[in-house]
């Protein structure tokens, strides 16, 4: 655990060194990343003049959970997207072979190699939005808020490399990680929208809809536990899968060239 | 002595898939695809002792890169019993893969945007070097190499010999016991060749480590290595000492001759082959058996200033047995 943790650190270290090293590359991102968050702002602004509440959800409740929609996506972002892009390169170009030699575990040191920081002025953004909506709130409601966080950004990223590993089975698949961006929509308005089959689907079945929802209502006093064990249920069934096909695949690997 | 490395009867076939050309046989592959097994290595045995240095050379696709992938546990094989330091390499243990390394001349493991130092700092966190073990091996490794200077600069800045030296060092911090390198010298000058088969030698008998090295330059394995194996097609074709190729394969001396006095070059060839003559000299190849004989003729009958016995250059042997061996 000790050794996992400062391999960690050593790379969030080098992450930081590489951001000063490449400063126009990390301004010009967060001006992107910047612009795109305050254009989806807007979005909210507009969509309250014509209506006082989404499927339930009224303005200061939905800024709120724009919020946590911000933090979660540019924590997730930052710690994860470079991590799969080039794990599914190092498939093609055989640079993988070096993690597999090493003593340590593969899917930990291909998920953690590089942080990006460019989505740190959405995430700051995101804690604004909450701090300016919040209701009053116990401590306990923050560390459980806290703890929902993780386990989504643990969801989202399981689902990140689960998809990403497919890349093994086939010759090439550049299109296989944009995947989880595009399914980001699911998450990024409250579960109550959804319906029917639909809604049994995403909030049962598969529940990327309960994702930002679930600790939303932690802050907004509508903590619902069924929801935290569907989320716990599907994470730790996901996990297991995906660690699973991971070695599986794996060992099917067998390099490029002889 | 027990050997460090065993390998029984490896076997590794690869499936690949054939596309016929142009866009009709793209067209055709999307639905039916011809796949074929590639046998890249064919039954291949031998047993390394712990502190040999043996060279492993083939030319282009023989197996060599592939038996090396087998033996570190980045390939399965096909068929065949292999134990490295006692391990079942795929089976990839953490306790085994602190006790070996591969390097391969044509990928590079550094990062490539930052110094090499700190490629060097993370490998001392993922194979758990205690500070002063890490201190002591990283200093003998610096002196050794020379790269004291580049070790703080990016690497995409520094030349392909410095960065080489860099690499090794990376691979060689956790003192690893046996060690793979896959054409180590490959794109370098030969200052810098010389200074890694120095490297090479040095480590092998200061470290005691086994090596395993594959190279195309014969050099690096006349040079290093008393005992070749050699690969052709996924198959082994010799073991031993570099010296007894000449005595199984060279079928061949070399006379090189200078003539005293103007001759001609039809009354030379009743003594065997004419590979060149340019008076004043000229070499012949004989077979072997008679080299002598021949020798002795030669003198008699012509008349000459000098005259050598000569092997056959061990390249040109090996090529011999990779031509014939097709």
């Amino acid at each position: 655990m000790k050794k996992y943790f400062s391999i960690w650190l050593h790379f969030a270290k080098i992450s930081l060194q590489r951001l000063f090293e490449y400063r126009a590359d990390f301004f010009l991102w967060s001006l992107v990343s910047t612009g795109w968050t305050i254009f989806s702002l807007l979005f909210y602004q507009i969509l309250f003049l014509q209506t006082s509440n989404i499927a339930g959800w009224n303005k200061q409740q939905m800024l709120v959970f724009a919020g946590t929609y911000m933090i979660i996506d540019a924590a997730t972002w930052s710690i994860f997207w470079r991590n799969i892009q080039n794990y599914t390169e190092s498939i093609f170009n055989g640079t993988l072979d070096f993690l597999l030699l090493q003593p340590i575990d593969a899917q930990f040191r291909l998920s953690v190699r590089h942080i990006s920081f460019t989505n740190v002025p959405r995430l700051i953004i995101g804690i604004i939005l909450l701090a300016f909506n919040l209701p009053t709130v116990t401590l306990s409601q923050v560390l459980m808020y806290i703890a929902l966080i993780f386990l989504s950004m643990g969801v989202i990223y399981t689902l990140w490399f689960f998809t990403a590993t497919f890349t093994f089975w086939v010759e090439k698949l550049d299109n296989i990680i944009e995947i989880v961006p595009t399914l980001r929509r699911i998450w990024s308005m409250p579960s109550d929208i959804y319906s029917g089959f639909v809604s049994a689907m995403l909030t049962i079945i598969i529940p990327l809809a309960l994702i930002t929802t679930t600790p939303t209502r932690v802050l907004l006093h509508q903590f619902r536990w069924q929801e935290l064990v569907v989320l716990l249920t599907f994470f730790i069934i996901l996990f297991g899968a995906t660690r699973a096909f991971f070695h599986y695949s794996v060992k099917k690997y067998s390099g490029i060239g002889s | 002595m027990e050997s460090i490395i065993s390998v029984q009867h490896l076997k590794k076939y690869y499936k690949v898939y054939k596309k016929q050309p142009g866009l009709m046989g793209s067209l055709k592959a999307l639905f039916a695809r011809k796949y074929e097994s590639v046998q890249a290595v064919n039954d291949i045995s031998f047993e390394i002792e712990p502190g040999e240095l043996v060279g492993f050379i083939g030319p282009n696709g023989a197996g060599k890169t592939t038996t090396l992938k087998v033996l570190s546990g980045l390939l399965y094989p096909t068929a065949g019993e292999i134990s490295v330091l006692g391990f079942t390499p795929w089976d990839r243990k953490p306790e085994f893969q602190k006790q070996f390394s591969l390097v391969m001349g044509q990928k590079n493991q550094l990062w490539w945007d930052l110094p090499a130092m700190e490629t060097f700092l993370l490998n001392k966190a993922i194979y758990e070097i205690p500070d002063a073990q890490y201190k002591h091996t990283l200093n003998k490794l610096v002196t050794l190499l020379d790269v004291k200077d580049v070790m703080n600069i990016q690497v995409r800045k520094l030349s392909l010999g410095q960065r080489m030296k860099c690499e090794l060092i990376a691979a060689l911090l956790h003192n690893p016991k046996v060690l793979f390198l896959d054409e180590p010298t490959i794109g370098l000058d030969v200052v810098m060749q010389k200074v890694m088969r120095d490297f090479v030698r040095e480590y092998n008998t200061t470290f005691g480590a086994t090596i395993l090295l594959t190279s195309h330059y014969m050099d690096d394995v006349k040079e290093l290595c008393k005992r070749v194996i050699i690969i052709d097609h996924g198959k082994k074709l010799f073991d031993g000492k570099l010296q007894d190729i000449i005595d199984k394969y060279a079928k061949n001396k070399i006379l090189s001759v200078v003539f005293a006095k103007e001759t001609d070059q039809k009354k030379l060839e009743t003594i065997g082959k004419v590979k060149s003559f340019e008076f004043p000299s000229a070499t012949i190849l004989v077979p072997r058996k008679e080299a002598s004989r021949l020798a002795a003729k030669l003198l008699e009958d012509f008349s000459i200033a000098d005259l050598n016995i000569e092997e056959p250059p061990i390249e040109a042997i090996i090529r011999d047995v990779f031509q014939n061996g097709k």
